[in-house]
């Protein structure tokens, strides 16, 4: 009951105050779609509508094509040095997206790495990746790794004897592949789909480091609100209208459409790879590295200049730890906020993912449903709507919010809440409920049992849950930039305002910083929960 | 200490579905009272009630003269053995067995005496400090029964606690089981579906159909003195021969399908000729008629013949077509062989002959509540 007033007060408030104020001027007082109005009349806004939609659209086509590819050959066809492939899909998924961004700008930018090297051999001029095929790439490579994680799991629940069974009636090949497999495996591949969707829409680094005036909606709200031509609340908030219904109606359509189609498959023998010979041999293992080598690119490239020799801007022969001593002397306080916000964020999670898990599994009501339902709602709204409904929400009394850490952390455990909710629901689900019968036969109440019985038996899956979340929450960017005041900047913001300042060498190496955080998190998630593989 | 357990007119509802109607019960104190039946009957439910974990939509449940209904179960002093167990996996043998003793404010000193009686009762000392993970079902087991008896509760209530066991086990731990309850005569209720687990452990049996009970009393009762076919069906094997009630030369009776009449003096009064009825003999309560006697009996053709050590099985079709089942013990008798012509003789402890139609016993001295 607690958990639902703090969730009303700090979620919904804001975004009611968002909508209301997309449609109430409160200069003149009244009611009025003028906000609207000036976003539909000028072809300047709405082809934004159609820019964010072409970029989500592709990306999510052509990831998840290469994803499901990536992961049926790698679960048919032996590869050598799979174990070490999968470690490195794993590592470019828990990357924040907008490094890959300002990797690819270094490579294949206007005075990038490989752009020079084009150039040379091929005697052109070429200007580099920007625009709509900058964002095409770096969004791809980046989600189509989060495609195979899916359907990776989803292969592994399909027993071969259904490929088996095909095959002996006739059906090979990419025939099978198509009538049998896709179909199977359907559901998980819709849900990849929708998570690719969303995130691409709402993706804000990557378009504003890369898109060159590429605009999508995340950027225009971003710049509507905070830029030099900011400070137009309610055109900010239109446009965030616009985005929630667009990312309302295609989880509506995700949600119908996975309704119908319920499969329940388990397998009794699972798909084993295959040795195989000749062309398909090669092209599968050359496909496979190649695919893979490009989505660490970014990372690895990052990694690298971190320890290069700067001079002032530019990276020069040599190493060096400047770039280090550098962050730590200049960006120091966003090292610590990063991680003093973020603790305390993931320590709030955790007492309200564990306890609603508790009253959802265990005491179901009335009440308990409509929390499950109102605890999703934050996964469709974009991290930039929700940095400005709460920016614009806490701005005045009663609660003033804005400008302190308090409001990231706001920003954070919402946006990363519902996640910890259903890994702990999940946990709770698996504990067998005679258990806590028996501490209660014993003498022990209800809140004994949970904190004596229940929460023990829960905590190692709550802590590779809680090390998952903590992975997703330093990264977070698109809504603490709007967020952010001078003292309270993370990590990804300084990354982020290092790169547009072309600091690189400093970019690099928080964003070092922030990977080996992340590693180091992912490495002691598998040690907990004894898990081989990750799934989402 | 133990308690006497009184059920009155106890009603479950789930929703609109009525599965427990109106069911009446009184267990005396120390007693090992068995409820059985097959899935569905709801003896577990019934269990469940009285632990507390089941709601109440009817009627009282009373230990002693204490009204239950509205006590939470962690208040009743009961102790519960579930059928898969239900150890705390993240605590070792001796602290799963102290856990209701820390709840009751027991000092330190008593508890670790208690529990130290108590793994010796069961055998398991030296997994005192072992977590229970990697533990047998057997052991597992016993963790959960010294579990429960370590707070001298009211009442002991066990789930189909020997389900998950495999055979040679279980009946090992239901000698543990009768043994440690032998001792501490705590009253007990003990639900299972294998009736021969009832007979071996019960003081007393109630059998359950539909929530409802068909009868109650002692494993010998039971078996010799069944009130309805049900009942006479589901103990021990049974042969069901149809006929019609006859009185023949002033003695009561009963006449099978073939004519045969079989003198019952235990029919009662008031059953007139020619009501339907079935006689029910069990396969140990025929014998093959001897070469050169002249009795009366039901004759059959033998058509299986199996030896299965201490006994000989046949499968006897007689004059109706129905095929009856009849086990020779006296093997130093000669056996008989398929295709052999034969007369059974019927010879019981006790006659059970029951009305076709209702199904109830005719008998006398047949009582649904002992």
């Amino acid at each position: 009951m607690v958990i639902f007033l703090l969730f009303t007060i700090f979620f919904f408030y804001p975004i009611c105050k968002i909508f209301i104020s997309s449609v109430y001027d409160p200069e003149t007082g009244k009611l009025s779609i003028a906000a609207f109005q000036k976003f539909f009349s000028r072809k300047y806004y709405t082809s934004t509508v159609w820019n964010s939609l072409k970029v989500t659209f592709l990306v999510t086509i052509f990831s998840v094509i290469l994803g499901t590819a990536l992961a049926y050959i790698m679960k048919t066809i032996k590869i050598k040095g799979k174990a070490i492939l999968e470690i490195a899909i794993v590592v470019s998924v828990i990357s924040p997206p907008f490094i890959g961004a300002y990797s690819w700008i270094l490579l294949l930018g206007r005075s990038g790495i490989i752009t020079k090297i084009i150039n040379n051999i091929f005697g052109v001029t070429y200007n580099g990746i920007y625009g709509l095929a900058g964002i095409l790439l770096v969004l791809t490579l980046k989600m189509f790794p989060l495609v195979y994680l899916y359907v990776n799991g989803a292969l592994k629940n399909m027993d071969n004897s259904l490929n088996e069974a095909a095959e002996n009636l006739g059906c090979k090949g990419i025939n099978k592949i198509i009538k049998i497999v896709i179909p199977l495996i359907s559901p998980t591949l819709l849900a990849a789909s929708l998570l690719v969707f969303m995130r691409a829409l709402a993706d804000f680094g990557t378009p504003m480091l890369i898109g060159e005036g590429y605009r999508t909606l995340p950027v225009l709200i971003y710049s509507a609100f905070v830029g030099e031509m900011g400070g137009d609340t309610a055109f900010a908030s239109a446009i965030s209208v616009v985005i929630v219904v667009i990312t309302a109606i295609i989880f509506l359509v995700q949600k119908y459409i996975s309704n119908r189609k319920v499969i329940e498959m388990s397998a009794l023998n699972q798909m084993e790879p295959k040795e195989t010979k000749g062309i398909c041999n090669v092209a599968a293992h050359i496909f496979s590295y190649v695919l893979v080598l490009l989505s660490i690119l970014p990372q690895a490239v990052v990694i690298f200049t971190s320890f290069l020799k700067t001079n002032g801007r530019i990276f020069v022969e040599g190493f060096s730890m400047d770039s280090y001593k550098n962050a730590f002397s200049k960006m120091g306080s966003s090292i610590v906020n990063t991680y003093v916000f973020s603790m305390i964020a993931l320590a709030i999670i955790l007492v309200i993912g564990v306890l609603t898990a508790y009253v959802s599994v265990r005491k179901r009501n009335a009440l308990s449903s409509v929390l499950d339902t109102t605890i999703m709602f934050p996964y469709i709204i974009p991290g930039s709507v929700l940095g400005i409904a709460l920016m614009s929400a806490f701005n005045k009394g009663p609660i003033i919010l804005s400008g302190t850490g308090m409001i990231i952390i706001v920003a954070y455990v919402i946006r990363r809440q519902p996640y910890t909710i259903r890994s702990s629901t999940a946990i709770l689900r698996q504990i067998n409920p005679s258990v806590e019968e028996a501490a209660q036969s014993l003498g022990a109440s209800s809140f004994k049992t949970f904190l004596k019985i229940s929460l023990p038996m829960m905590i190692p899956g709550v802590v590779s849950g809680a090390l998952m979340s903590w992975m997703t929450i330093i990264s977070e960017l698109s809504a603490s930039i709007i967020l952010y005041v001078g003292t309270t900047r993370t990590m990804t913001i300084s990354i982020y305002t290092e790169v547009i300042r072309a600091n690189y060498g400093v970019a690099a190496a928080l964003s070092t910083i922030l990977f080996i955080s992340t590693v180091i998190a992912l490495v002691l998630f598998f040690k907990i929960s004894g898990k081989k593989e990750l799934e989402i | 200490m133990s308690v006497s357990i009184n059920i009155n007119h106890l009603v479950k509802r789930y929703g609109d579905n009525t599965v427990i109607p109106d069911l009446n019960l009184s267990i005396k104190h120390g007693e090992f009272f068995t409820l059985l039946g097959s899935s569905g009957c709801g003896k577990t439910t019934l269990l469940r009630m009285i632990a507390g974990f089941n709601t109440i939509e009817g009627g009282t449940i009373s230990f002693n003269d204490r009204i239950l209904n509205n006590i939470s179960p962690d208040k009743r002093n009961i102790g519960m053995v579930f059928q898969n167990y239900a150890i705390f996996p993240h605590m070792t043998t001796a602290q799963n067995i102290a856990f209701g003793l820390k709840n009751r404010k027991i000092d330190r000193k008593e508890i670790d005496k208690r529990v130290l009686e108590m793994l010796k009762m069961v055998k398991i000392e030296d997994l005192k400090d072992r977590l229970p993970s990697k533990m047998s079902g057997g052991q597992q087991q016993r963790i959960a029964l010294a579990r429960a008896i370590v707070i001298k509760p009211d009442v002991l209530l066990m789930d189909e606690p020997l389900s998950n066991l495999d055979a040679k086990l279980r009946i090992e731990m239901r000698s543990a089981i009768k043994e440690i309850q032998n001792r501490f005569k705590i009253t007990t209720v003990y639900v299972t579906h294998d009736q021969e687990e009832a007979l071996a452990i019960s003081d007393r049996i109630a059998i359950m159909k539909h929530g409802v009970i068909q009868q109650v009393g002692t494993p010998i009762e039971i078996y010799q003195r069944p009130t309805n076919l049900f009942v006479a069906t589901f103990i021990g094997q049974s042969n069901v021969l149809e006929g019609r009630a006859l009185r023949k030369h002033g003695y009561k009776g009963v006449i099978l399908h073939d004519g045969t009449w079989i003198r019952v003096d235990g029919l009662k009064d008031e059953v007139e000729d020619g009501r339907d009825a079935l006689m029910l003999v069990r396969p140990n309560e025929f014998s093959i008629l001897e070469e050169g006697e002249e009795k009366a009996g039901v004759d059959g053709v033998v058509i299986e013949s199996v030896f299965l050590g201490i006994s000989m099985q046949y499968k006897v079709k007689l004059s109706n077509e129905i095929i009856i089942n009849v086990m020779q013990q006296d093997l130093s008798k000669r056996a008989a062989q398929p295709g052999e012509v034969v007369r059974l003789l019927i010879n019981p402890v006790y006659y059970n002959v029951f009305d076709k139609k209702t199904e109830y016993s005719l008998v006398n001295g047949v009582n649904e509540f002992e």
